[in-house]
């Protein structure tokens, strides 16, 4: 068991190095830098060449990526090349934002996912299960700043149910909170629940086929019973891994979102330090959703021995 | 009469066209008696039994004038909720093998109590100490550690102990067996079986005992109906059985028991051919193709289950034996 955990571990950090490493090459092969934003438009080569070697920029990229590396061993993520301001302070003050837009989502998608996943798998090939089917497809195939529009087109300009845009934070009230919040996670909702449906309704029609669910009726116990106690633990594999590997996915549509709606977090903090080359910002980002990443992963591995004890008998 | 079924015959259709694995079958069972069921396997003992507690798959048709009564009640009439009253309750059931009939990630003590919450109302906790009596009774050893392990944990032989404890556990008025030994090695088949005579005499409930193996049935039951392709083909009680076959097929069945007596390398007599095809069941007795002493009119017309007395010798054969 420790030897297994020493080795996610270092598969864990080679996979941050790779992925560091590869955004910071192609933000270097990316035209442009960041000493022309700071200096503006009306920049002499001079003044912007003096800029960049105060920055540091005109050093080697292997130099600086060591450099880099080596700040963030010690815990030191640099400073935004910008505004100067720490880049861990600007991550820390964005992250709970994307979190929350994160975790409401999913909890959108699974709350419609696993009830419709359930109902089509035990009416499989009735009208409902098409309907449902047919539904499904559409949602996933609607991009997200389609499906944001129309949200925001229905929720917020005709009913006047919800704020259109911007970011309420806690201090001001849970709901206010929850209510700014509601939009955005809507439309990644509405695009995760589908896919997360689809398995989990597969999944769940080759469980019923099972000799085991057969003796729970033998036994006489409820529909609703069958399919939520004993159906659904063995059926929720592939749904679960699917959602750890959208997680990487959503933080794109997260980009998207937060940029569409206005709202303070990682991913319009990313999409404006990548326009203004701000390097260090970028790394900083990465580095986060990268980890997140890998970290929501190692918890689906850890998630299935929990759903299935023979997976268990195999790790001990 | 605790259960009768009177002209019972399961239609499932299929790619190929429908099939009839039951095919008008009727009979009786006393209450706290033993029934054995015996054929090859694909005769329909299995659907027979699931066709019982209304456990067929979606689309399987029942015959408009089929009849399954249950203590007083038509239980093929009686809707899924009444259905799920009778079942685990007043009927209980084991299949063949314990490995798949047992929820691979619920722990075998949860199981275990599930039928007594649902049906005898008992609090989570008066039912987990239960389940702990009941896998003690079934002959379990450390009974409260093992309730708290997984199917996969334990042994062929204990997870059939754990699927009996469970099918007991609202001390059913009728227990339907489906092969339970089958699955199993030689050396625990015994076991398995002696516990559910003694379960059967303590208990004093009725049982159908399904199996392919004469031999088996001839220790146990008081009954004995034996089925060929969809058909009851021959019935008695089990003495007068053994003592005086009258269906070739029941002659034939029993002469491919191996026999320690036999001297050794001695070729045992096997049923020459396959059982019919479901779908095409061939015409007049449906033994007759692999019949030794089949007539043209085994081939043209079928034989009825006679006399009607249901109490009596019935065989459906126009050349019994003796």
């Amino acid at each position: 068991m420790f030897r297994h955990l020493i080795k996610k571990f270092l598969r864990l950090l080679s996979v941050l190095v790779a992925v560091t490493a590869l955004t910071f090459l192609m933000m270097d092969v990316l035209p442009g830098d960041v000493a022309y934003e700071i200096a503006g438009a009306d920049a002499t080569v001079e003044g912007v060449k003096a800029l960049r070697e105060a920055l540091g920029l005109d050093r080697h990229i292997f130099i600086r990526y060591g450099d880099w590396l080596a700040g963030v061993v010690q815990g030191d993520f640099g400073r935004s090349l910008l505004t100067h301001e720490p880049v861990a302070n600007a991550i820390f003050a964005c992250l709970p934002v994307t979190l929350e837009l994160m975790m409401i989502s999913q909890i959108l998608a699974l709350v419609l996912a696993i009830p419709i996943g359930i109902i089509s798998a035990y009416r499989s090939r009735s009208g409902l299960d098409r309907a449902f089917s047919a539904t499904a497809f559409a949602f996933m195939s609607a991009p997200v700043f389609v499906m944001a529009m129309v949200l925001i087109y229905i929720f917020a300009l005709k009913l006047r149910w919800l704020p259109a845009t911007g970011f309420a934070p806690l201090s001001e009230g849970l709901l206010a909170n929850i209510r700014s919040l509601m939009l955005p996670a809507a439309s990644l909702a509405l695009l995760e629940w589908a896919p997360l449906m689809r398995v989990l309704r597969s999944d769940m029609i080759a469980t019923l086929q099972e000799t085991f669910i057969l003796s729970a009726k033998a036994k006489g116990l409820s529909a609703r019973k069958i399919l939520f106690d004993h159906a659904l633990k063995p059926s929720s594999f592939t749904l679960i891994t699917i959602l750890g590997i959208h997680i990487g996915h959503l933080v794109g549509g997260a980009v998207i979102v937060e940029s569409i709606f206005a709202l303070p977090g990682i991913g319009r903090l990313l999409v404006g330090a990548i326009y203004s080359r701000d390097l260090n910002m970028v790394q900083g980002c990465i580095l986060l959703i990268t980890l997140g990443y890998v970290v929501v992963n190692f918890l689906v591995d850890a998630l299935y021995s929990f759903l299935d004890p023979r997976v268990r008998a195999q790790a001990d | 009469m605790l259960l009768m079924v009177n002209r019972l015959r399961v239609r499932i259709p299929t790619d190929r066209g429908p099939v009839c694995p039951v095919d008008g079958v009727s009979f009786t069972l006393e209450r706290g008696k033993t029934l054995g069921l015996v054929g090859e396997s694909g005769c329909g003992k299995t659907v027979l039994c699931r066709a019982i507690l209304g456990l067929l798959p979606k689309g399987t048709m029942l015959s408009k004038d089929a009849e399954i009564i249950f203590d007083g009640q038509l239980l093929n009439r009686l809707p899924e909720r009444g259905l799920n009253k009778i079942r685990g309750r007043e009927v209980a059931m084991i299949f063949q093998d314990p490995m798949t009939a047992l929820n691979p990630v619920m722990t075998v003590g949860r199981q275990l109590s599930e039928p007594l919450v649902h049906h005898l109302g008992m609090t989570a906790k008066d039912a987990k100490r239960k389940a702990t009596q009941l896998m003690a009774a079934t002959g379990i050893p450390n009974a409260e550690q093992r309730a708290r392990l997984y199917p996969h944990q334990l042994s062929g032989g204990l997870r059939q102990r754990i699927a009996i404890a469970m099918a007991l556990a609202c001390e059913p008025r009728l227990l339907i067996a489906d092969e339970p030994t089958t699955a199993l090695d030689a050396t625990i088949q015994a076991d398995i079986l002696d516990l559910l005579s003694f379960l059967h005499n303590e208990k004093r409930m009725a049982m159908i005992l399904i199996t392919h193996d004469l031999r088996m049935a001839a220790a146990r039951t008081q009954n004995i109906a034996v089925m060929y392709a969809g058909k009851i083909v021959e019935t008695a009680t089990t003495g007068e059985l053994f003592a005086n076959m009258r269906m070739p097929y029941t002659r034939a069945l029993f002469n491919a028991i191996p026999r320690i007596g036999n001297p050794t390398h001695r070729v045992l007599k096997t049923i020459v051919g396959q059982p019919p095809n479901p779908i095409d069941p061939p015409q007049g007795c449906r033994f007759s193709p692999r019949c030794l002493y089949a007539s043209l009119k085994c081939k043209a017309e079928e034989p009825p289950l006679l006399p009607e007395d249901p109490l009596a010798h019935r065989t459906a054969c126009w050349h019994p034996l003796t």
